[in-house]
């Protein structure tokens, strides 16, 4: 008898994905560890095979249903593929049928790929750390306990694991989710797709004392620069500031910590800092002033309860639930295109510091986080930092790359140092 | 090395600085050869919609039902009569509705009159066709003048970044005049006629309101307050 495959429901904050993607956009996105040695592709097969089965909730495929799409498990894991000339090569709806998720290996470097309605940079991170400790532990015989986010591959998951956050923490009131449509970037398009990826190394405790001199966190020191360099192209394109729009940063927060959650599914949400270049000219300071006090104010397990509340009451809404398929994509896409990415200017995604059993360390280099691109947005800003270093990657789907130059520059005209490598052809 | 404008420090696989363009070049450094991150050879494809296949595909659907006529007529018939219509309808349709769709920035100042144009063109094949006698004194100058009108408002609004106001009384001016040229046409090729002349309705109406749309026009204090009353 042919084994029944598990099935289950989109997260609330997945539910969007599916919907509202493009011919040619998908959003995905990715996390990469680099190894000492070439990666033994055999090998790592095996342990892509093994852990797997760890994780029913990120080895999926999508599938539709009459009201809902839902994930369903794969029932043999996908090979292992080889590297492209840039990274998040698009991955058509098509595919996401077939396997929402990508593991590629080039050379020393492992990366996973992930549709981001299966989990966010958080579950993510669990999956890479617990395949890579499984490939390392095949390869060199380590024995790496299951410990900062390696997990134990022969164990059942469990239920807490598997669960929607977003359903059991919901806030008694929802709050409105009307804000003011931010700056957008522009710029000439890759006429063939070619995304463009910089990544910039920096020290990270240089640039956390740099942070902490201003008394704010890395995250907030980041938007806070992002603003600053954003604000700046904008005074050089739009050149009356009545006509100049709210600078915005879209900043997820992994919601795993406020609410105690231990999920491997979304569970974030974001916040929108920014200033309004109308009201005037800001200095750097005031504007990190601001962004940690808007932050603060944001990120409370209140507030983000009744955001979370506004999202999942229209999910419950047993209108919505009936209506089919495709008119529910219809509507969802037509919101996410008139509301969703406007709201913003670019994303920031800071994954914070990535640890790791200290077994393993000997044997990994680098970790790197990329935002894959977004609908709307000309770049997605990624952080990570491992072992001292902060990575802060840039994926953008046009030519011109005004903003990595105006945001780098500017971190240099502060004093740190920056290292940085791209895939430009 | 060393991006000299930006002040970053590149990877060795860097030829050009990716922050601002710059080449990178010492004069007594030898340049370090290093791989890149990513294999610059394999560019995945990507699939887009080819506009131009669903144009083509377009055209080749609208062709079917006009060989099938054509051959239809003259097998039942045995002459090219009827399936002239069908022709002119699909070539009518395709005027308006696919053939702007081949161009990039398709000019609406160009298209208005062609469509109008090939209205034209239809209406004195029926014409001629049926043999009927309204071509020339009532469907070339009906169809022609409103051609004229409405380029000239497409023109108008393309071109003329100002002056809404002016642009919009001008429309009911011109609305009102049109009324009363098609009741002069229906009389002299049709013979209607009716006591009082009806089109002095429509054109009262029209000058009325283009005056009233004039009169704010020049008048900014009117203006102000109008804007002031009835904003969104
Ligand atoms: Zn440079």
């Amino acid at each position: 008898m042919e084994k029944q495959l598990r099935w289950m429901r989109l997260d609330n904050a997945a539910k969007i994905y599916p919907a509202a993607r493009r011919r040619s956009w998908n959003c995905l996105f990715r996390l990469s560890a680099t190894v000492i040695e070439n990666i033994d592709v055999v090998v790592m097969q095996k342990a892509l095979d093994i852990t797997v089965k760890r994780f029913p909730s990120i080895a999926v495929r999508i599938r539709r249903g009459a009201f809902w799409y839902y994930l369903e498990e794969l029932s043999t894991p996908p090979p292992i593929k080889s590297e492209a000339a840039y990274p998040m090569a698009r991955m058509s709806f098509k595919d996401v049928r077939k396997c929402a998720f990508r593991v590629v290996c080039y050379e020393n470097r492992l990366a996973v790929e992930f549709y981001h309605a299966l989990t966010d940079g958080s579950g993510g991170l669990i999956f890479l750390k617990s395949l890579l400790a499984e490939y390392l532990t095949q390869k060199y015989n380590l024995n790496i306990p299951f410990e900062r986010g390696v997990l134990d591959r022969t164990e059942t998951p469990k239920k807490s694991e598997l669960e929607d956050s977003f359903l059991k923490n919901d806030g008694p009131v929802s709050s409105s989710r009307k804000e003011a449509t931010a700056f957008k970037l522009r710029g000439t398009l890759e006429n063939d797709g070619y995304l463009n990826l910089v990544t910039g190394i920096i020290n990270a405790d240089e640039l956390l004392a740099l942070s902490k001199q201003y008394k704010v966190s890395l995250t907030e020191f980041l938007t806070a620069a992002m603003i600053y360099s954003i604000i700046n192209i904008q005074n050089r394109t739009v050149l009356k500031k009545k006509h100049q729009k709210p600078v915005k940063i879209l900043v997820p927060v992994n919601l795993r910590k406020i609410f105690g959650s231990t999920t491997l599914r979304n569970f974030a949400l974001y916040v929108t800092p920014g200033i309004d270049p109308k009201l005037g000219d800001y200095s750097f300071e005031e504007i990190v002033k601001s962004v940690h006090h808007q932050m603060g104010y944001e990120i409370t397990a209140k507030n983000l309860a009744a955001k979370i509340a506004a999202n999942v009451g229209a999910e419950r809404s047993l209108i919505l639930k009936v209506m089919p398929l495709f008119i529910k994509n219809f509507a969802m896409k037509l919101v996410f295109n008139l509301f969703g990415e406007r709201k913003s200017s670019i994303t920031i995604s800071n994954l914070g510091v990535v640890d790791i059993p200290d077994e393993m360390k000997p044997y990994v280099t680098r970790f790197d986080f990329i935002l894959g691109e977004q609908a709307l947005c000309t770049d997605a800003c990624s952080v990570l930092s491992y072992n001292g270093k902060l990575y802060i990657s840039f994926l953008r789907t046009v030519r011109e790359s005004e903003v990595e130059r105006e945001f780098f520059c500017f971190l240099r005209s502060l004093g740190i140092k920056i290292k940085v490598e791209s895939n430009k052809r | 090395m060393y991006c000299v404008k930006c002040g970053v420090e590149l990877d060795d696989a860097e030829k050009v600085c990716p922050l601002c363009g710059l080449k990178v070049y010492h004069p007594d450094l030898k340049l370090e050869e290093a791989k890149k991150s990513y294999p610059i050879s394999k560019v995945p494809s990507y699939e887009t919609v080819n506009k131009q296949g669903i144009l083509l595909l377009i055209t080749a659907a609208l062709m079917v039902p006009v060989v099938i006529c054509i051959l239809c007529d003259i097998a039942i018939t045995g002459s090219f009569s009827w399936s002239g219509y069908v022709l002119g309808g699909i070539l009518l349709f395709y005027v308006c509705g696919v053939l702007p769709a081949w161009f990039k920035n398709p000019n609406p100042v160009i298209f208005v009159p062609a469509f109008f144009a090939s209205v034209i063109v239809f209406l004195l094949y029926i014409d001629i066709a049926t043999g009927d006698e309204w071509f020339l004194s009532f469907a070339f100058p009906a169809v022609g003048v409103l051609g004229i009108i409405v380029t000239a408002i497409t023109a108008v609004c393309r071109y003329v970044k100002k002056g809404y106001w002016f642009i919009a009384s001008g429309c009911f001016f011109a609305i009102g005049g049109y009324t009363v040229l098609i009741e002069f046409l229906l009389y002299i090729t049709f013979g209607f006629k009716t006591h009082i002349p009806w089109s002095i309705y429509p054109l009262t109406g029209c000058v009325i309101i283009g005056g009233a749309l004039l009169v704010i026009a020049i008048s900014k204090p009117l203006r102000r307050r109008v804007q002031r009353k009835f904003f969104i």
